[in-house]
């Protein structure tokens, strides 16, 4: 059952309206998503919308389900119950390679480089569903935006510092162009500069081009500099969703942060207009 | 006619009885620290070679034959003997293979062991006297003057004895201090790796007490047939007690007893009973083994907690699910 | 010297038996994660199968591929319709060496139940002998060594210059980052089984041609094998290759210059010592998260 794949699926037009006038289309959508290991679930009922263009920053303490979700949605775990819609497409029950195909891109937090491939092996990879006879000029293209990683093409990827193999992360994932990116805390572990200037640059120039970008992090200050939107997770459900300056101003933000839970929940969050919306009013 | 089946019957039971001791002995390697030890039955040929050369006395020169320590040592020694050295020579083994390795390559090793020593016992002919192995062994109880049958049901009383004594020493570990630290290790052996040196010592203390056990059940089982060669403890015999436990329930004692009455007791047995022209006993032994591994497979699919579940089992729920082979959650 | 160096010779046999067997096991446990300690009974389903066609006056190289295709096909069977189910039914990876070694089992007592108990040998003309030195090998035996190095040479461009091979290595690195490029994983494994059970079904006919071989001529071939890999790296092919012609040539010189039968307890030796200084191999940089718990 599992294995139809997105081609199989429905075409389905969100509440907000795929190509509404005036709005950017809708990237990813997910209505009311749980998923977890096996049969319990650890992030509940989750529904986030990400449009073209757009960056939505979610964070949350160690442990709230971030990592989790975002596997879900490139489908290393099944989602439970709920709805994955890739520009408008649902995905649900694709394979990660089906949803791959459908131009979604995934750095995850930790392994995130194939260590026993060298750097330029590394960048073929990401680039497995392209033709052939593209993927070394598209190698040139990513090598000129990310210039640091050229002397280093024939480098085995175990060699290269955390933040040179992030960025063989995300060099990699950009091979292919997705037009709906996850990035599972891109600068874990990263010098502060480097951090600066992933977020600001790299992740700020995709969306520049047109790619919806879903942005696990913990620096929350950095990610909400760049983020268009923010959601707060807590113990695997959604307590705050809105514009960044806003949520960061929430009262009972810090304590969320640590994962405490607030004695009553945020307003139905997950029900809370999709960012889209918001950003359109 | 009713000696006949009195003899059947209380044959049967001594294999039971040397059974049972054996397959607690390697539950308590297997079902309850998880070792793999694919090697056991090597253990159990050690305790029978020793126990048989030390009862047999030295070799008679006329007849070819060539064996170490030819003693002959009265009753509990050469038992004692063989338990000894079978308890000697996993010392090593243990030290060498439970340290710092998965797992599955741990099984792969003591796999390999088990082939291997296989070859040396059939070639290294100056050892146990090679592929013939050793024959004529005296049994021990002979003096006592009984009949066949009536020799039987003492030798039953003496294994079963010793299978129950086997038993209560499970059970007292299985419940033990020690017995948690091991099952803490099977059950999550990474987290319980962190925990230190104490592990290592823990599993090969283990392995070293079944050790001594199976060689102990070899060296019962040698003064009850009274030959021993290379060509009964092919490793596959280690599988028939595994599955045992993967039948009855490994990790729970109970459950030992019950997975060796049900596979190599009742269901070699019952195969044994088809009457059979000579010409097709091969086959019929060749088809047992294939359904051993059938049964094996069947259960590990549908009941892999085995008829009576370790109840003491951890259970695995918020560990990392993902399964490393098709990167896909487990459930 | 002579005895030495007729042990080199038939040690380069054995390395090139070792090599298609040793690659295809490393190659079993790097992509899936599992010891496929049924592997050996693969490669003595090849032999029979070598066996049964030259008796039918098939010829040995026509028979040769045909037995490997047979087993890389079996391989691949086995490996989707048996193990894959138990591994995605979450059974623990120590499970899985029960299952593979009940398959083993199974096979190793259908092919008595097929085959008889009795010793048999594929028997095919050696051609003319060569000799350089003292070394001694005839031309069937030059073309067996000849047909593993370009096995090893194809298998080598494979991995390091297809698509296909990087995607391979790339699987058998991490399957999870695999998926989330895109790769096909499930497929990929499909072809990695096939490609190592072609290598298996290569290297039982190899066994058949040098050996006489009966039912349970199978699992004793699991100790050179084991110890190749090992000794290379556990999942890393190269290092297999190169663990092959260690321990062929090792043992066979050992062998020429003592006992003929103790030439397994020099693999053995070999496999003990890797396992306990240095397990993840000889070659450098392997992960030592490879071979231990992580």
């Amino acid at each position: 059952m599992r294995t139809r794949s997105a081609d199989a699926g429905l075409v389905v037009t969100t509440a907000e309206g795929a190509g509404a006038p005036g709005q950017p289309a809708s990237a990813l959508a997910l209505v009311g998503v749980s998923a977890g290991y096996g049969r319990i679930p650890i992030v509940h009922d989750v529904s986030i919308e990400i449009r073209r263009g757009q960056i939505v920053a979610l964070v949350g303490s160690n442990g709230s389900g971030k990592s989790t979700l975002m596997k879900s949605v490139i489908g290393l775990l099944p989602a439970l119950s709920g709805t994955i819609l890739l520009a408008g497409l649902d995905v649900t029950a694709a394979q990660p390679e089906a949803r791959v195909a459908r131009g979604l891109g995934y750095v995850p937090q930790v392994n995130d480089v194939f260590n026993r491939l060298d750097v330029r092996e590394n960048l073929e990879m990401g680039a497995y569903r392209m033709r052939r006879g593209q993927v070394a000029g598209r190698i040139d293209e990513i090598l000129e935006a990310f210039p640091t990683l050229k002397p280093l093409i024939r480098r085995n990827a175990r060699q290269l510092s955390g933040g040179q193999r992030k960025l063989v992360a995300i060099a990699r994932v950009l091979m292919t162009s997705p037009s709906m990116l996850l990035l599972d805390e891109p600068t874990a572990g990263l010098a502060p500069q480097l951090a600066e200037e992933i977020l600001t640059t790299q992740v700020a120039v995709l969306a520049e081009l047109g790619c919806g970008v879903l942005l696990v992090e913990q620096r929350v200050a950095e990610a909400f500099r760049v983020a268009d939107h923010a959601y707060v997770l807590v113990n695997g459900h959604i307590y705050l969703g809105g514009r960044p300056a806003e949520v960061i101003e929430t009262p009972g933000f810090d304590r969320l942060m640590l994962g405490l839970d607030l004695a009553v929940p945020a307003p139905g969050p997950s029900a809370a207009p999709g960012p889209g919306q918001e950003s359109a009013g | 006619m009713s000696s006949a089946w009195d003899y059947y019957l209380t044959s049967v039971l001594v294999f039971f009885a040397i059974d049972t001791s054996a397959g607690l002995a390697l539950n308590l390697q297997f079902g309850i620290a998880g070792i793999y030890n694919f090697g056991f039955v090597v253990f159990q040929a050690i305790g029978a070679y020793v126990a048989g050369v030390t009862t047999i006395g030295p070799p008679v020169p006329g007849l070819q034959e060539s064996y170490i320590l030819g003693a002959r040592l009265p009753f509990p020694i050469p038992w004692l003997a063989g338990a000894a050295a079978a308890a000697l020579v996993s010392l090593p083994v243990g030290l060498a293979c439970l340290r710092r390795l998965r797992g599955d390559y741990q099984a792969m090793v003591l796999l390999v062991f088990a082939l291997l020593a296989t070859t040396v016992a059939t070639d290294a002919t100056g050892l146990f006297n090679g592929a013939s192995g050793i024959y004529g062994i005296p049994q021990p109880f002979v003096s006592l003057g009984l009949s066949r049958a009536g020799y039987n049901w003492a030798y039953f009383g003496v294994a079963a004895l010793i299978a129950f004594v086997v038993y209560l020493g499970a059970q007292r570990i299985s419940f033990s201090p020690l017995g948690r630290v091991l099952r803490s290790i099977r059950d999550n052996e990474s987290a319980a790796a962190a925990v230190g040196i104490g592990v290592y010592r823990a599993r090969v203390k283990v392995f070293v007490l079944g050790g001594a056990v199976a060689g102990l059940s070899g060296a019962v089982m040698v003064s009850y047939i009274g030959a021993w060669s290379p060509g009964s403890w092919a490793y596959a015999e280690t599988f028939v007690l595994l599955s045992a436990l993967v039948v009855g329930g490994s990790g729970n004692n109970n459950g030992a007893v019950l997975g060796t009455f049900l596979l190599p007791v009742l269901v070699t047995q019952v195969i044994g009973l088809i009457p059979l022209s000579t010409a097709d006993v091969d086959v019929v032994s060749s088809l047992e083994w294939v359904l051993i591994a059938a049964v094996t497979l069947f259960c590990l699919w549908l009941w892999p907690q085995g008829a009576l579940p370790d109840s003491r089992r951890i259970r695995k729920i918020l560990l990392p699910a993902r399964s490393a082979v098709t990167g896909e959650p487990q459930s | 010297m002579s005895t030495l160096l007729s042990g080199v010779g038939f040690g380069l046999l054995t390395a090139a038996l070792l090599a298609l067997a040793a690659v295809g096991f490393t190659v079993q446990f790097g992509i899936t994660n599992l010891f496929n300690l049924a592997y050996a009974q693969f490669m003595l389903v090849a032999a029979y199968v070598g066996y049964t066609l030259t008796n039918a006056g098939v010829d040995v190289w026509v028979a040769l591929p045909i037995a490997a295709l047979a087993v890389g096909a079996l391989s691949v069977a086995v490996n989707r319709f048996v193990y894959m189910p138990f591994v995605s039914r979450g059974r623990a990876l120590f499970s899985m060496v029960l299952v593979t070694v009940s398959v083993g089992l199974a096979v190793e007592y259908l092919i008595e139940v097929f085959a008889g108990a009795g010793a048999q040998q594929i028997l095919m003309n050696p051609g003319s002998t060569w000799s350089a030195g003292g070394l001694v090998l005839t031309t069937s035996q030059i073309i067996i060594v000849v047909i593993a190095a370009i096995a090893m040479a194809l298998f080598h461009l494979l991995l390091r210059h297809t698509r296909l091979g990087k995607a391979m290595r790339a699987t058998s690195s991490d399957v999870s980052l695999a998926r989330a490029c895109g790769i096909p994983a499930a497929r990929v494994r499909d072809v990695a089984w096939f490609i190592s059970g072609v290598m298996c079904g290569a290297a039982g006919v190899v066994l058949g041609i040098n050996v006489s071989f009966d039912p349970t001529t199978g699992s004793s071939y699991l100790v050179p094998i084991a110890a190749a890999a090992v000794l290379g790296g556990i999942g890393r092919p190269h290092g297999a290759m190169l663990g092959a012609l260690v321990v062929g040539v090792g043992s066979e010189v050992f062998a020429a210059i003592t006992t003929p039968s103790y030439k397994d307890v020099i693999a053995f030796g070999v496999l003990l010592v890797v396992m306990l200084v240095r397990p993840q191999g000889i070659l450098p940089g392997s992960l030592r998260t490879d071979v231990v718990e992580p």
